[in-house]
């Protein structure tokens, strides 16, 4: 996966709703939005990412070499003197932290991508919500119900950050990282913010 | 040399060499509309500078104005969804350097998941014989069963049989065209590609600008063009019938340089006025009686 990040620009910002022509997001693959693509690399990739703690020893294997993959390319993407001054902020998972399906996976990935890297979980999640992925169309939360759910971290807020990444493995409509923005950019004014995704989710027609 | 190294030293974001899919597609448009370019040329070009991406010798401004001219092009022929596949970017395959002139980038409408599944092509003449396009179907069918998606070149005549038999079974399809996606050659075909866009996956290497912009004659050239990307993206090809002057054999030619499988239907070897089923078959082609012959062939 020694591939190079594409940007959210304008031609493509329209698939993630939530976001706005100014934030800058970059991924390094793309997957169809639509049932029986389950065979795809990316959609492997991220199904493997995405398996529940709880999951069997086999399976947390095939979690494990997948936090391994995108570590590995977001490595291989990312500027190492920008990682070396950054602060990568992975987005909490739908679970809060207590919850048996409270999940740190890009905390994991995060870690891996360099030793001493500073990964600083600053946004934390006060209440568990249903996971994106699992949710109906129309049930998910807002980026209003999100950054009611959010809360800035104090413990970990010194020192301030010189640059954030806001690390997730798949953009959708872009609530999250909308979220995220709003309380990091309310707490950390002027310091700039990059989305980094492991993909984003395309439509087929 | 290298101008994406320049720009990395000028750039403190996360990420200098990041692609704007929108800036890449304006700048490969451009580059398409200099005198004489060609796939030879561009393929050349980018030999020379293996890391440069098509904006590292494009003015932003041209790239961006081309790109805004394609966007509006494309959506006046009714393609409102639409993706880019470039060199360099993830979910370019990277099977199709093995092209003697691999394209930097190409359009598709679908799933490109398709691309990731075992695939053969099912190619021929387009003044096909009833019984070739029969045999075409037949081909497409017995892939299918055993779960290939058929990729063919929505021509009339045999390529339109293989897509159709690959939908009629249930099967996956690909259409790798010769003309730029949102454009129906011919145009009785546009059904059948709308509904290879909507459900399968079509996929164009064809510039949309220069396309535009040259005369048909010259836009012919696309078609055999298009068939060693078709090729490169394949395990292998059948070919049902054609002709000894056949764009067809444009496609048998690069299966072999590129090191895929070249099937040959036996009816072409009993036809007595070719020579060059016999010229493949000894360059490595497999001569196919059944399609037991296709399955002993592949790995």
């Amino acid at each position: 996966m020694t591939v190079r990040f594409r940007t959210i620009d304008e031609s493509i910002v329209g698939d993630h709703y939530h976001l706005r022509e100014d934030d800058v997001c970059l991924y390094l693959l793309e997957f169809t939005s639509r049932q029986g693509y389950s065979f795809s690399k990316a959609n492997q990739l991220i199904a493997n990412l995405k398996k529940k703690p709880t999951a069997s020893a086999a399976e947390l294997e095939y979690k494990r070499a997948a936090i391994n993959m995108c570590a590995q390319g977001l490595r291989d993407a990312l500027d190492p003197d920008w990682l070396a001054r950054a602060t990568l902020v992975p987005i909490p998972g739908s679970k809060a932290a207590g919850h048996p399906h409270y999940d740190d996976r890009m905390g994991s990935v995060a870690r891996l991508i360099r030793p001493g890297q500073d990964v600083r979980p600053l946004v934390r999640q006060t209440v568990s919500l249903t996971a994106s992925h699992e949710a109906e169309e129309g049930a998910r939360a807002s980026v209003t119900d999100l950054i009611e759910a959010y809360e800035i971290d104090e413990t970990l807020a010194a020192p301030a950050p010189k640059a954030i990444g806001i690390l997730d493995d798949v953009l959708t409509a872009g609530a999250h990282y909308r979220a995220m923005h709003t309380l990091l950019s309310r707490r950390f004014p002027g310091v700039p913010i990059t989305g980094l995704f492991i993909a984003r989710r395309v439509f087929a027609a | 040399m290298d101008g994406s190294m320049n720009l990395a030293r000028k750039s403190d974001g996360p990420a200098p060499l990041a692609i704007s899919p929108k800036l890449e597609l304006g700048a490969y448009e451009s580059l398409w509309l200099e005198q004489g370019a060609t796939f030879k040329t561009l393929a050349e070009r980018f030999a020379r500078d293996p890391s440069a991406m098509p904006s590292d010798f494009v003015p932003l401004g041209s790239a961006m104005s081309a790109a805004n001219e394609v966007f509006a092009k494309l959506k006046k022929s009714g393609v409102h969804q639409f993706g880019i596949r470039i060199n360099h970017a993830g979910d370019y395959p990277v099977k199709l350097r093995d092209a003697r002139h691999p394209v930097e980038m190409l359009y598709y409408q679908g799933a490109w998941e398709l691309t990731e599944t075992r695939s053969i092509a099912v190619v021929g003449s387009r003044k096909a014989t009833e019984e070739g396009k029969q045999r075409a179907a037949r081909i497409a069918k017995g892939l299918v069963e055993r779960d290939f998606t058929v990729v063919s070149g929505l021509a009339e005549g045999i390529d339109r049989a293989a897509h159709a038999a690959a939908f009629a079974c249930g099967g996956r399809t690909i259409a790798v065209i010769g003309t730029p996606i949102g454009t129906f050659y011919p145009r009785e075909n546009r059904e059948l590609q709308e509904r290879i866009a909507a459900e399968q996956l079509v996929i164009s290497q064809v510039p949309v600008l220069r396309y535009g912009k040259q005369a048909p004659q010259q836009n012919r050239l696309f078609f055999p063009e298009r068939n060693v990307t078709m090729s490169a993206l394949t395990e292998g090809t059948v070919i049902v019938e054609a002709g000894e002057t056949s764009g067809t054999l444009t496609q048998a030619r690069a299966a072999i340089h590129q090191g895929r499988k070249l099937f040959i239907l036996d009816s072409c070897f009993t036809r007595g006025d070719l020579t060059w089923p016999k010229r493949f078959e000894a360059e490595g082609a497999v001569r196919v009686k059944t399609m037991d012959d296709i399955w002993s062939a592949l790995n």
